[in-house]
């Protein structure tokens, strides 16, 4: 994959990414101390401010460094993963773990796909190792149980995004799920925050409710449209089914990790760049949403 | 089902969920390995050796850091302190094998004032967030329960408790020899010349080829603050006889 600097559709997407980020950031600037709800507006624009000019850089040097970049950002997300269920100082799973991650990255990078799929097995299978090599059966179970939740939803899950990237004219799909998960998930919290009174799962979260989805649903759909020149492909199939898994699976993604929270009782561990939530608040999204985006390129691409 | 066989999971995590965020870093109830720490801090002390120490400005260092590190390893690090040099001198002379074990006593509303100075004082000096606007015993407890948990540990204070303005050594406060006393530790003695010529209190940055030399100075058994300086000072002015405040003034000048 060449430097997508060099080509005017790439810096040109860059150049409005950041123009509207600044724009937006202008705008709620003077209210960003008004209410609760400005507060959390204001800190999710400056981590995008901040985050979105070192993905895209990432991103536009072509291979190696966004597979080199997403591999990073697996291994942070991972780390949290780790930290929130109370098993970072376990170095033995955290080790293993890491070093699968760097495996999947680049079985993902050299395009092994039968390899990328089974590692999960192979990384099942060394991590039941490590209580027999420390002779330890102590919690066993649940360091072993939790490190493959991990590996699979945070490792196999995200991860799709670098066979997205390895496609051709990838990096262009992967702005545009990267765009569609965010203004979807905004969308819906803004929504729930102002008019939110039917809680979807009560019991797992406050942030998602009835109206916020449907919100999501009515104005994603036609931002998905105007943004799709972004796409190498602009026939109402791809930005249709696009916009639909990233409303879908990203409020699952996003569910999916709440239970996980819920259950350990854990909000978040720090924040990324600045401003809302931690790194897994960044990715959760993403976690469903990149396999089957990536299939579903390769469905459109083979019959439509 | 039989409840007396039941168990639930324990999480471990109240390292990540019960303390502050500006506090995580630190190993209070858990202690783990963080790699991105030390990659961080491995990047760090080799800019700082090979770049910052020997482009911009000297460090020389007389002592043997090796020695104690197989002695002690559990150590409070005492040192004068006139310049923001301070620590990345006394962290650029400690063998790198010994980073991931030091700690720094650093001012929270400097070295935590925002995301980008937070995540430096983290992962490049595994700095204690001193709160020197509110007196709640918070950093007293921090230190206090370092340690007393950790079985490897250096922690760097500044007994004079803020950078000197004229570059004399002030009295010391009590917490060091606290520290020392509640938990048995012994003080390694440091001093720290030329820093304050190097980058004053108020100067913009520190200045090209100046020269600093971090004295290793004696381990001393923990006692009362009077003792702890008394001997700081007798020792010091074996190296230099004129940089006590209290030779040249009284308590009313200050």
């Amino acid at each position: 994959m060449h430097n997508l600097w060099d080509e005017v559709i790439f810096r040109n997407t860059a150049i409005a990414i950041i123009s509207g980020l600044a724009i937006l950031a202008v705008a709620v600037f003077p209210f960003r101390k008004k209410n609760a709800n400005a507060k959390s507006a204001w800190a999710s624009i400056q981590s995008w401010v901040i985050g979105a000019p070192i993905v895209l850089l990432f991103l536009g040097l072509g291979s190696p460094y966004p597979t080199i970049g997403l591999t990073l950002f697996t291994i942070l997300g991972a780390k949290e993963f780790f930290q929130i269920t109370g098993m970072y100082h376990r170095t033995w799973f955290v080790t293993v773990t890491y070093f699968f991650i760097i495996g999947m990255g680049a079985s993902a990078h050299l395009e092994f796909r039968e390899f990328y799929n089974i590692l999960p097995m192979g990384f099942l299978s060394t991590i039941s190792l490590i209580p027999i090599i420390r002779n330890s059966a102590k919690n066993m179970l649940q360091y072993i149980a939790l490190s493959t939740v991990n590996f699979i939803l945070i490792g196999w899950g995200f991860m799709n995004t670098i066979w997205i990237v390895n496609l051709t004219n990838g990096t262009y799909f992967l702005i545009y799920l990267v765009l569609l998960t965010e203004i979807s998930d905004n969308i819906s919290l803004a929504v729930t925050r102002l008019w939110g009174k039917r809680r979807i799962v009560g019991n797992i979260t406050t942030r998602r409710t009835v109206e916020g989805l449907l919100a999501s649903f009515i104005l994603t759909l036609p931002i998905a449209f105007l943004l799709r020149p972004i796409l190498p492909e602009t026939s109402t199939n791809y930005w249709l089914g696009f916009s639909l898994v990233a409303i879908v699976m990203g409020s699952l993604g996003d569910l999916v990790l709440a239970v996980i929270r819920r259950d350990l009782g854990a909000k978040d561990v720090g924040a990324f760049i600045i401003g809302r939530g931690g790194i897994l608040d960044r990715m959760d999204r993403l976690i469903c949403t990149a396999p089957l985006y990536y299939y579903l390129i390769m469905f459109l691409r083979q019959y439509y | 089902m039989n409840d007396n066989n039941s168990r639930d999971w324990t999480y471990e995590n109240d390292q990540w969920t019960k303390l502050p965020v500006h506090i995580r870093h630190l190993p209070i109830i858990t202690r783990h390995f963080d790699l991105l720490s030390a990659v961080i801090r491995f990047i760090w002390s080799q800019f700082l050796k090979n770049i910052f120490f020997r482009y911009w400005m000297r460090l020389k260092v007389q002592g043997n850091f090796y020695e104690l590190i197989k002695k002690h390893p559990k150590l409070i690090i005492m040192s004068n302190h006139a310049s923001h040099l301070d620590a990345l001198s006394i962290a650029t002379a400690v063998p790198i094998r010994n980073w991931l074990n030091i700690y720094f006593a650093a001012a929270k509303d400097y070295f935590f004032s925002n995301f980008f100075m937070s995540f430096f004082s983290k992962h490049c000096i595994g700095a204690i967030p001193i709160d020197r606007k509110k007196n709640n015993g918070e950093a007293i407890k921090l230190c206090i329960t370092l340690l007393s948990r950790l079985e490897k540990i250096w922690l760097v204070l500044f007994p004079e408790g803020t950078r000197t303005n004229d570059g004399y050594i002030h009295p010391f406060k009590r917490g060091v020899a606290l520290f020392a006393l509640r938990t048995k530790t012994p003080i390694l003695f440091l001093y720290l010349q030329g820093a304050y010529q190097a980058w004053p209190k108020g100067a913009p940055f520190a200045k090209l080829g100046s020269k600093i030399t971090v004295h290793v100075g004696p381990v001393q058994t923990p006692a009362p603050v009077e003792e702890v300086y008394a001997n700081y000072k007798a020792w010091v002015k074996t190296i230099d006889s004129d940089v006590f405040w209290d030779d040249f003034h009284t308590e009313t000048d200050s």
